[in-house]
């Protein structure tokens, strides 16, 4: 695990500098088409999100993070489940319109956590996940000019706690690359 | 098209089909299945809890499907509907979180809902099958959770067993306090309900004399309930017979049929709230989730208002009855009001009892609740034998008590010691009928000088 970690970090550190072109994304806003308690799909917005992306020339690679929750409650009874995701993505260049605009698409692989917070009458149990595995599917679309990168990404996202299945997702990133 | 698009497809389509397997551990749940719920720890044998509703860990036994809490002893549905005597609905969808103990914890309130309304039906159930009677019961119990499915004015905080569907039906709870879903005790009470119906309420379908209508068995609006508690049925009840007995009051058909509709639903709601408290051992099980109840349904002399334990008297029945109302269904709310009154009154009387019984016989929590459940299925299944043979009554004295009914549950009992007699015999004392006229020789209730 530990040589896992290190090649990780290795590989992390010297990415940039085999990358033709880093961009950071500050601004992230993700809504999610999700399921709740009474199987009515509404969306919901990520409470906070951020990515970076390294791009070669015909793959890119992005590393993001994102934290979102759920309530649920009823008198003397509350729910909230917090969920922290790390996410990597790996698109491939399908096609670009012209310098500017850039057609990707391909799969996303993280792990997300989950902590559950409930309380009854006073009575408070809080219970953890576990680092789980989810996967996604994307496709995306990019624009960059001079210094300027933006990314419209649609994906399909499963993991074993997700309604429903898959889960669709739209994020729109604006950010600086160099 | 390129071969890049043509991998980027198929690593989307890849990726779709290993979709199945992100499986959540709920899905393939099933079996007996250890689930966190609320309940009181009376129920869970966590008997040191000190606070009545608290998280307990319990096996949920014979699931076929955790996420829509299906199994053995329960289906859930809610957004239902009902066309005719038919149920239709969706199943609902839980969510938990499995922690590292194997312990599958609900991630919202509908979930908590289903988890522990399953465990109260299974306990419920079990119990069913350890007592002597044939049940008549399809399995699994249905229980209806968040819609009206009933035409019915009350659209919040209420729960009822409808006897044409066979479910129980939990309303909407909009108050602050222990969601009615989450209270054992009213669970037990709606349960009671439906064996109630089986048992005694269809074996009467056919007899005329119970043709009025007994409202769903409902808990009913406090106020209706405060204002027939505070009632004197005394002065009216001895000027009712006064007018009997000089013959200027007749027996009309349509009040013996009232005053029948009263002590049926009276003894349905007192037997199920008997059986509430022996599942919660709680005499205020109601108020956790309505506390205006604490005055009116609480069952112990006080709340009552009374000095010894006592029914209705058959005057004080012919008094409610004889009480002038602008329609039937004035008529009926005030019928069902003075129904939960009488019934409280039964519940407080097989409360006691018990609580007498498990003194004098030194018997434990389980013994004394095997035991007592029995004598109650047993008094049902007389009172199914009993009720569908009454025929019309043209006086007084021909219309069945609710001592009466009381009588034959006395009979039936083996009474153990002297106290149980003397605490039977000061309850039957009560009535008119046996008063100053029976004493305990030994254990046995007899006439005075029969001896």
């Amino acid at each position: 695990m530990n040589h896992v970690l290190a090649f990780s970090l290795i590989l992390l550190f010297t990415l940039p500098s085999f990358a033709l072109r880093i961009s950071l994304f500050p601004i992230a806003v993700e809504q999610r088409y999700t399921e709740n308690e009474n199987q009515d799909l509404y969306m919901q917005k990520m409470d906070s999100s951020l990515a970076a992306a390294f791009s070669f020339s015909s793959y890119q690679l992005g590393l993001e993070t994102a934290k979102w929750s759920y309530e649920s409650s009823a008198p003397l009874i509350s729910y909230r489940e917090t969920y922290t995701e790390l996410n990597s993505t790996h698109l491939f260049l399908m096609s670009s319109a012209n310098e500017s605009f850039h057609f990707y698409s391909g799969i996303g692989v993280g792990i997300y956590e989950s902590k559950l917070k409930n309380s009854f009458n006073g009575l408070v149990n809080e219970t953890n996940s576990g680092q789980i595995l989810f996967a996604s599917g994307i496709a995306s679309v990019q624009f960059i000019y001079s210094y300027f990168h933006a990314a419209l990404d649609f994906r399909l996202l499963m993991g074993k706690d997700y309604r429903p299945q898959p889960t669709p997702s739209a994020t729109f990133k604006i950010g600086i690359t160099f | 098209m390129s071969l890049r698009a043509l991998t980027g497809i198929f690593l989307l389509l890849s990726l779709l089909g290993c979709g199945k397997s992100f499986k959540n551990d709920a899905d393939s749940a099933s079996g007996t299945v250890k689930v966190q719920i609320i309940a009181p720890g009376s129920v869970s044998e966590d008997t040191d809890s000190a606070n009545p509703y608290a998280f307990q860990i319990v096996d949920l036994l014979d699931v076929y499907d955790l996420v829509s809490a299906s199994g053995k002893y329960a289906q859930f549905y809610t957004r239902a509907s009902r066309s005719e005597t038919r149920l239709n609905g969706t199943q609902p969808h839980g969510q938990y979180m499995k922690n590292k103990d194997g312990v599958f914890i609900p991630k919202n309130f509908l979930t908590q809902q289903i988890a522990t309304l399953y465990y109260h039906s299974q306990n419920m159930l079990r119990l069913e099958t350890s007592l002597d009677f044939e049940t008549k019961r399809t399995l699994p119990l249905k229980i209806v959770l968040d819609t009206p499915v009933l035409n019915t004015n009350q659209s919040e905080n209420n729960a009822f067993y409808d006897g044409e569907l066979d479910a129980i039906i939990f309303l909407k709870y909009s108050e602050e306090n222990l969601p009615l879903s989450l209270n054992g005790g009213v669970f037990a009470h709606e349960y009671f309900h439906s064996i109630f119906e089986k048992l005694v309420l269809k074996a009467l379908k056919t007899n005329q004399i119970f043709s009025l209508p007994i409202t769903i068995n409902k808990l009913i609006h406090n106020k209706t309930l405060q204002r027939a508690k505070s009632t004197d049925l005394s002065t009216n009840a001895d000027r009712i017979s006064k007018k009997l007995a000089a013959g200027s009051l007749s027996l009309e058909t349509e009040n013996v049929k009232w005053y029948y509709t009263l002590l049926v639903k009276g003894f349905n709601e007192g037997l199920a709230d008997y059986w509430g408290w022996q599942y919660v051992h709680d005499s205020a099980f109601i108020a956790h989730s309505l506390p205006q109840t604490i005055t009116t349904r609480k069952l112990d002399l006080k709340t009552q208002n009374i000095d010894t334990l006592q029914l209705l008297s058959e005057t004080e029945m012919l008094s409610i009855v004889y009480q002038v109302s602008d329609s039937e269904d004035e008529k009926l709310d005030l019928i069902n009001a003075f129904s939960y009154l009488l019934g409280s009154r039964v519940a407080l009387f097989f409360k006691s009892y018990s609580e007498k019984i498990q003194q004098e016989r030194k018997l434990s929590d389980i013994e004394i609740k095997k035991l007592m459940n029995q004598a109650v299925i047993d008094f049902v299944k007389t009172l199914a034998k009993k009720l569908p043979q009454v025929t019309m009554a043209s006086n007084q004295s021909e219309l069945i008590s609710t001592y009466s009914l009381m009588y034959d549950f006395i009979s039936s009992q083996e009474i153990k010691t002297k106290n149980e007699c003397e605490f039977l015999r000061a309850f039957l004392e009560n009535d008119s009928k046996w008063s100053s006229k029976i004493e305990c020789v030994g254990t046995k209730i007899t006439a005075k000088g029969e001896q």
